[in-house]
């Protein structure tokens, strides 16, 4: 695979942290350059398409919870998201709540996390983006309504390359590992082995992906269990 | 029930605070039969269990070497039959808290060192050093290695279980700990490096040696044979090891590891609160530097219960205090601080007694916990010594090795399992 970087007529080469690229031909076009990418195969998100969408069970999904929970445990920085007393409240009223029937998740619910928290990407932007990742993919398998994140609103709360993140994650353009994890716990397949590989990614930034991922799957099983997976989760959360 | 995380912290506390409490002391060397009750046609290896299919080769020249000095055959090829058909039984050295380098092979008559632990009162075992090169161990089982070894027990052990007889006598046994200690404060890592460990060792034992009535002709030749190895210690050094992690192995909600090893085919860790369940993935093969003639493609994947000293917070953990070491395993002075600072990453305690002089004095990285293992993705690194890969060869070099990351989750996914949820 060879990598070449065009320059523009100003002489400027290089990507600025979270400016807008799109996916060109042969490669990625920003605004102040195009990245020609040649030998390798072109990527496709697997989570743009519609899958057949198999819940984990609420013992598996809480048992999920419950490690990477022991995870956060031992993390350098603690249990920050988690612990977080907004977060507590976001996801035992609102989650719980459209678990249950009860709400329609919107991009307004998930407003108060955008920004919140430490790290590169703050603690909140990524349980969004991994949230939002889940959530979107099960919504479209099902043709149900999708979170829709307002670039102008995260952007205003966070740094450009969280708010990029969450809303390529919510358009179903995540990593390999994202992707790994939403498709093999949805496809009826063990995934501790993809939480735990995305477990060392950053302070937490892998947990706290990892964890909005498996809430959404809660979430959206609540159709089918009445909000009981989601309720072991959080008790899984909650030690 | 889900255990909570002030549980599991209280438990590693426990776990790693017994590790370095334990008080292992070398009590007595003889034969294993009478010592581990090892009896029948038994023979004892090194790291998870293992059938003789699995063997890699040094493993298998150890096996076969061992039934040949025991004189249940005459022959490699009596030797082979009797294992594949089953009338030579193998067992891990760990099911019977003991503990071999490389091949670790332990047969009935080979005598092994008794250590007690004189604050938690388990015992546990090693077999004898023979040096480098072609040994046992390392898979070679010509005659001139089983001579060696029938030398050790007639000559060696003798004077040796004679020696601490008086010591014991005089101060109720040889403290292992304070050796390992000081050792590490004089350029030993106390896995690969036990230089100054045996010298200790060596003028510590001389004033009861001379008393043992034992002739001057062959107390020369044992003394000869102690500092003709700088490995002689390397054998209590892990039997210690494995007293010190027995001390912290058990403990309820506890995610910490109390062994790591290797039988050349896979690699396997136990974890405190998991009993003696074996996590196991195949065995990596070890980076180094290579005796003359040999290179990578003769290495056999890593082998040994040598790795028991890393779970006790020295070996590879410690080779910030033994710079002189990557002349023997490889890399560079930076390389090997680099190694004991990404430990720190991985574990719960700096050692209250074992200390880095070049770190300020700090404590050794000590208690690998697997929370932190997956959490930062770092696992943890040993130096080991290189069997070559077919039988009969024996050492070809030594270097270090990754533990197989894989092994860290399948154990975490158990602790999860039996406690999380």
């Amino acid at each position: 695979m060879t990598i070449n970087v065009v320059g523009e007529a100003d002489g400027s080469k290089g990507l600025e942290a979270g400016e807008e690229c799109e996916l060109s031909r042969s490669g990625i076009r920003a605004r102040s350059v195009e990245v020609t990418v040649e030998g390798a195969r072109p990527y496709r998100s697997l989570l743009r398409r519609r899958g057949a969408v198999a819940f984990p069970g609420p013992g598996d999904l809480a048992k999920g919870v419950a490690l990477l929970r022991s995870l956060y445990d031992a993390s350098p920085r603690g249990p920050s998201l988690v612990s977080d007393l907004l977060f507590r409240r976001f996801a035992e009223g609102r989650l719980v709540q459209a678990a249950g029937g009860a709400r329609r998740l919107g991009f307004g619910d998930f407003l108060g996390l955008v920004g919140r928290g430490g790290g590169f990407t703050p603690a909140g932007d990524d349980f969004v983006a991994g949230f939002t990742s889940a959530f979107n993919y099960i919504s479209r398998s099902k043709g149900l309504g999708q979170i829709v994140i307002s670039r102008a609103l995260v952007s205003s709360r966070t740094v450009p390359e969280s708010a990029a993140i969450m809303v390529y994650s919510s358009k179903g353009y995540v990593d390999e590992g994202m992707e790994r994890l939403i498709l093999d716990s949805l496809g009826g397949r063990a995934f501790s082995d993809d939480l735990m590989a995305l477990a060392s990614r950053g302070h937490t930034s892998g947990l706290d992906m990892s964890l909005g991922v498996l809430l959404a799957e809660a979430v959206g099983s609540g159709a089918e269990d009445g909000g009981r997976a989601l309720r072991k989760c959080l008790a899984a959360l909650g030690r | 029930m889900t255990v909570t995380r002030d549980e599991v912290e209280a438990a590693n506390q426990k776990a790693v605070g017994q590790m370095m409490d334990s008080e292992p002391t070398w009590i007595d060397i003889a034969p294993a039969a009478r010592k581990m009750e090892l009896r029948g046609k038994k023979l004892l290896h090194a790291g998870p269990p293992m059938a003789w299919k699995d063997a890699s080769g040094p493993m298998r020249g150890a096996i076969i070497g061992a039934v040949i000095y025991e004189g249940w055959a005459d022959t490699e090829k009596k030797a082979v039959r009797l294992v594949e058909e089953g009338e030579v039984v193998l067992d891990c050295d760990h099911h019977h808290d003991a503990v071999g380098p490389m091949a670790g092979v332990i047969s009935p008559s080979m005598p092994v060192f008794e250590l007690e632990d004189k604050k938690f009162g388990r015992r546990t075992y090693s077999n004898m050093n023979e040096g480098i090169g072609k040994v046992l161990r390392y898979g070679a089982y010509s005659k001139e290695v089983l001579d060696r070894l029938r030398w050790m027990a007639e000559t060696v052990a003798p004077v040796l279980r004679a020696t601490v007889g008086r010591i014991v006598k005089a101060n109720g046994g040889f403290p292992l700990k304070p050796m390992i200690a000081q050792a590490l404060t004089m350029g030993d890592d106390c896995h690969n490096r036990y230089v100054a460990a045996t010298s200790l060792f060596a003028k510590q034992i001389a004033p009861y040696m001379v008393r043992t009535g034992y002739d001057p002709k062959t107390l020369s030749e044992v003394s000869k044979f102690i500092d003709g190895n700088n490995f002689t210690t390397l054998n209590m050094g892990m039997a210690a090891g494995k007293a010190m992690t027995l001390a912290g192995h058990g403990v309820k909600y506890s995610t910490l590891v109390t062994v790591m090893s290797r039988n050349g085919t896979d690699a396997g860790i136990w974890v405190s609160s998991l009993g003696k369940k074996w996590f196991t993935a195949p065995a990596p093969v070890p980076k180094g530097l290579w005796f003359p003639g040999f290179t990578e493609s003769d290495a056999n994947p890593d082998l040994g219960d040598s790795s028991i000293t890393e779970t006790a917070g020295y070996g590879g953990f410690a080779m910030a205090a033994a710079p002189a070491i990557v002349s023997w395993v490889g890399g560079s002075v930076q390389a090997a601080l680099d190694v004991t600072e990404r430990m720190y990453e991985i574990t719960q305690a700096q050692h209250k007694h074992f200390l880095i002089p070049f770190l300020d004095f700090k404590g050794t990285p000590v208690g690998i916990d697997l929370r932190k293992v997956l959490k930062t993705g770092v696992a943890p690194t040993i130096n080991t010594g290189i069997a070559h890969r077919e039988a009969g060869v024996g050492q070809v070099g030594a270097g270090t090795v990754t533990f197989p990351i894989q092994i860290f989750k399948d154990a975490f996914a158990a602790f999860v399992d039996k406690y999380g949820a």
